[in-house]
């Protein structure tokens, strides 16, 4: 089941279209990753989401209802540019922020309280943001995202600037929630994240919508009949294959690419017969990364940021 | 508890727990109370000083002999010369030396000179001048055969009253009393609402440059932010209003019974345009409890019209741009019409029913400061108010729905400082 649907949304600022006429079905508990270069769309459609903006066209669904302003109860959302009051306590403006969002100041405080814990914040509620280390403030902006158990949590680069303790940490308690049932958007452009992370993925680039898929999916979708074969033996023998193109090789492993002509079946059945020792051989999956590069082009992914509303 | 209370509540508790809203709230009715008191005691414990002027005694007996004795200064003959006259009070501090040329006898009106170590004060030259044109004018009647029978047959003297009539009833009217209220209503206005207009802006920009806006906005609507930040720090500054008059009025309660008791020529003041008259600090004292105090009815209301428009612009102004610096630009087209009806006031006193006057009013960007002055001085019809507040209001609200539009994209926008054209554009597109 989908819990969030986005149908040919469409967004401008000024002159500049940010979001073109985009559908994303993002799957209820899972982590779905939306990725593309630095003003690809993604923080506007998230903004949409959010209910911050509204679309200039297109529709969004949430839990099978139009979105609308009391889902922001249901959802938490944690910018990529974000920071707290500074002069504020801790417990208090987690307080405010959860308040905010719906919750009585009961129901806030005991969320704070269990969260500064689970965190290990206790010591620090009654103190001022700005007295904190940068990791502890953003401990604390994580739990203002998450603490009124949102069903829908967006994280937008949710480990930028964080240091690998904390970010284990949060990587931690996002898992933790996705098997406690909350469909997650992860918005990021590092790709290794994704892999690590995701279910599901949405590439987008220049406001357009490239591809929607489960990430294993996405790979199978984008592989190029390479395989990879681990072996011992002679290294010649691959130079005498037929109908497959040596990619790599080393004493240890060969890269091959398969023409159209010939399966991966069949070169099991050769191999089999051959006199060489077979470890392993698998079909070779694209890194996200390359798919990546191959759909939006090298350039853009290392273009800088720009800063797009 | 709808969202826009917990945004009020926190920004009203917010800034009335600061420092300087605790300083100003205490500190200014303190500080009047500090300025009264210390006058109080000061004319307990004044020094009576006290001079003696030298006359030369050849000079002009007659004029010289009615010389008669005053409160701090008496008269001496000396048969000394001029240069040792000019000797002696360099050397006596309360000595002085005054001259007179004789020609001044035949003259309409002349010059005498006093001369001493040190300038003497300005009740002592005071009190001289009037002894001394006795003196003369005692002369020069008993040179016209003018007896003071006469003179004291025809003396008059004549006091202006000025009293308006309400509900059939007079009152007494104290214009100068009412020109100094006006005045310090229109000041007061004019200071809270740039003061509490300039927090409000830089509320606006703290929680843009601390990126908390975007948090916040995806649980509120930016509307309600923006308006719970107005009403917020509207209600501060009405707090603030109410508690400089609980606290005014108990300084006057308390400090009243000890003005009436004071001696009303020790706080007569060197310089000091307005005299006071014979019953001095005591009359004061009871035309201020007895002036038409109604206008404080109406601060509040205006207060409010007042910083609906001018803080929802200061709030767009702070929207637009990422820092304080960059604010400046944006901020001068506000600032600038609050000014402005100050430097009108005098002409607003002068004729406060005049055209220009009630043009003053009618401007929503002015009234809230010229309006409160008229009030002060004459009676208002209610229809010009009603009018004068209705089009407040109608103002505001445009200002809101314009600054509105502004905020909830300026708040988004990060980078460089946008232009005014850039700005008409948000204001024309703003679906969001």
């Amino acid at each position: 089941m989908d819990f969030l649907k986005v149908e040919g949304v469409s967004k401008s600022y000024d002159n500049h279209l940010a979001v073109n006429k985009v559908s994303l079905k993002v799957p209820q508990g899972k982590i779905y990753g939306l990725l593309g270069p630095n003003g690809a769309g993604k923080t506007s459609i998230i903004r949409m989401i959010t209910g911050i903006t509204v679309p200039d066209e297109g529709k969004i669904f949430f839990n099978g209802t139009p979105l609308a302003r009391h889902h922001t109860r249901e959802t938490g959302y944690m910018p990529e540019e974000r920071g707290l009051y500074p002069k504020m306590k801790v417990m208090e403006q987690i307080i405010y922020l959860l308040s905010l969002k719906g919750l009585s100041t009961k129901e806030a405080t005991e969320a704070a309280k269990t969260w500064l814990e689970r965190l290990e914040l206790s010591d620090w509620a009654n103190r001022k943001t700005t007295d904190l280390s940068k990791g502890m403030q953003q401990k604390v902006q994580f739990i203002s995202t998450v603490a009124h158990k949102p069903q829908l949590l967006i994280l937008d680069e949710p480990f930028s600037g964080l240091d690998p303790v904390n970010a284990q940490l949060i990587e931690k308690e996002i898992f933790n929630m996705k098997e406690e049932g909350t469909t997650i958007i992860f918005s990021t452009h590092r790709m290794e994240q994704v892999e690590e992370l995701c279910d599901h993925i949405a590439l987008m680039s220049k406001g357009q919508l490239m591809l929607e898929n489960d990430i294993q999916e996405v790979r199978k979708q984008f592989q190029k009949n390479v395989y990879r074969v681990e072996y011992k033996g002679d290294r010649s023998f691959w130079e005498r294959m037929n109908k497959v193109e040596v990619l790599e090789l080393t004493d240890k492993f060969a890269m091959l690419k398969a023409s159209e002509s010939i399966t991966g079946k069949d070169i099991m059945q050769i191999l089999i017969n051959s006199p060489l020792e077979i470890f392993s051989f698998e079909l070779h999956l694209p890194r996200l990364r390359e798919i990546f590069i191959e759909l939006v082009g090298k350039k853009n992914i290392h273009s800088k940021p720009l800063k797009s509303i | 508890m709808d969202k826009i209370w917990i945004i009020i509540k926190r920004e009203y508790l917010n800034i009335v727990r600061k420092k300087f809203f605790l300083i100003a709230t205490f500190l200014v009715p303190l500080g009047f109370a500090a300025i009264f008191g210390i006058q109080i005691l000061a004319a307990k414990f004044v020094e009576k000083e006290s001079y003696t002027v030298l006359v030369e005694a050849e000079a002009m007996p007659e004029i010289t002999g009615r010389l008669t004795r005053g409160d701090i200064v008496s008269f001496e003959n000396s048969s000394l010369s001029k240069d040792s006259l000019r000797a002696r009070v360099e050397k006596n501090k309360d000595e002085i030396y005054l001259t007179i040329s004789e020609s001044i006898l035949e003259k309409k009106n002349g010059t005498a000179i006093l001369i001493a170590s040190k300038n003497p004060s300005q009740q002592a030259i005071q009190e001289i001048r009037s002894k001394l044109k006795d003196a003369i004018q005692d002369y020069k009647n008993e040179k016209a055969n003018i007896t003071k029978e006469q003179l004291a047959a025809t003396d008059f003297d004549l006091d202006v009253e000025t009293r308006k009539v309400q509900g059939g009833e007079e009152k007494e009217t104290n214009i100068a009393l009412a020109t100094g209220i006006g005045f310090g209503v229109s000041f007061l206005m004019y200071m809270l609402m740039g003061i509490y207009g300039s927090i409000l802006m830089q509320g606006v920009i703290e929680e843009k440059s601390n990126r908390i806006v975007e948090i916040i906005v995806s649980s509120i609507d930016p509307f309600k932010l923006l308006m719970g930040k107005t009403l917020a720090i509207a209600s501060v500054g009405i707090t603030q209003f109410l508690m400089w008059m609980i606290l005014s009025g108990v300084v006057m309660t308390v400090l009243a019974p000890f003005a009436a008791g004071m001696d009303p020529q020790s706080v007569q003041q060197p310089g000091m345009e307005v005299q006071m008259d014979e019953e001095g600090m005591q009359a004061i004292v009871y035309e201020i409890q007895n002036f038409d105090w109604t206008i404080l009815w109406y601060f509040p209301l205006y207060f409010l019209g007042g910083f609906f428009l001018y803080g929802s612009l200061f709030a767009a102004a702070g929207a637009a741009v990422d820092n304080i610096q960059d604010a400046q630009q944006f901020t001068l087209p506000v600032t600038l019409p609050m000014i402005l009806p100050m430097l009108f006031l005098l002409n607003i006193i002068q004729n406060p029913n005049g055209v220009f006057a009630i043009s003053l009013s009618m401007i929503p960007f002015f009234s809230p400061m010229t309006m409160l002055v008229r009030m002060a001085l004459t009676d208002v019809a209610w229809y010009e108010i009603v009018l004068s507040i209705l089009i407040l209001i109608g103002s505001f609200l445009g200002c809101i729905w314009l600054a509105a539009r502004i905020y909830r994209t300026g708040i988004l926008m990060y980078g460089k400082k946008p232009t005014f054209k850039e700005i008409f554009r948000w204001v024309r597109y703003s679906r969001n």
